[in-house]
């Protein structure tokens, strides 16, 4: 269902489109963005490669991503338990604030988030089009 | 009926709104506001303050939008993902 027009535009658009996911999640606790964004971002990534080119081979690792993500996340938020006192404390030295290395474990849950939520996202899109197309 | 229902709404509607009409909004009543923008850079380390509310002082409100996004994906996928036949 594609041109070849869609498909070069595709091409010269899709590695910009998934750098600026990966920045947005990792410079989340600097400026306007964060994980649930550029997850967002790439999860539509995944989905313009599928409307496009029709490739599904990777879709069954994605569940495995998401799972690490939600478990990553609960990682550090249990360990915060044990290291800081209570659920979720922020154990990990500040640092300066303004550099990339800052904000204790914000980074770190900007990143499991955002690959939760990429993984999630892409899921739910195929499910939905995998199920357009057998209606037709 | 029907118009009972409707006048019942009706005036909780007017109670809710003119409630809230003598409530300052920002200057007043912000005291966790004002905490936040005061020590949320020297407590968290993180510059952007959204950031560092949604993963550092609210971060139940995350765990929680991650859950609701996990069923959503299991309620898509058990409804949808039907076998082929």
């Amino acid at each position: 269902m594609s041109s070849r027009i869609v498909e070069t535009a595709t091409n010269i658009v899709i590695p910009f489109m998934i750098l600026f996911g990966i920045y947005i999640i990792i410079n989340g606790h600097l400026t306007p963005g964060g994980g649930f964004q550029g997850g967002v971002i790439l999860g539509s990534c995944a989905l313009l490669i599928y409307m496009v080119f029709g490739i599904k081979k990777h879709v069954k690792y994605f569940s495995i991503f998401e799972n690490i993500g939600a478990l990553v996340f609960l990682f550090i938020g249990l360990s915060g338990i044990i290291l800081g006192g209570f659920l979720f404390s922020n154990f990990i030295a500040k640092g300066t604030p303004g550099t990339i290395i800052s904000g204790g474990t914000i980074p770190l849950i900007n990143i499991a988030i955002g690959l939760k939520v990429a993984a999630g996202f892409a899921i739910l899109f195929f499910i939905v089009l995998e199920y357009i197309e057998r209606r037709n | 009926m029907k118009a009972k229902i409707g006048f019942i709404i009706v005036l909780i509607l007017g109670i809710l709104i003119f409630s809230n009409l003598k409530l300052k909004f920002g200057n007043d009543v912000g005291i966790t506001a004002e905490m936040y923008i005061e020590k949320g850079v020297s407590e968290t380390g993180a510059v952007n303050l959204v950031s560092s509310i949604l993963a550092d002082y609210r971060v139940y409100d995350t765990l929680g939008e991650t859950i609701i996004l996990f069923i959503a994906i299991l309620g898509v996928s058990m409804i949808l993902k039907g076998d082929k036949k």
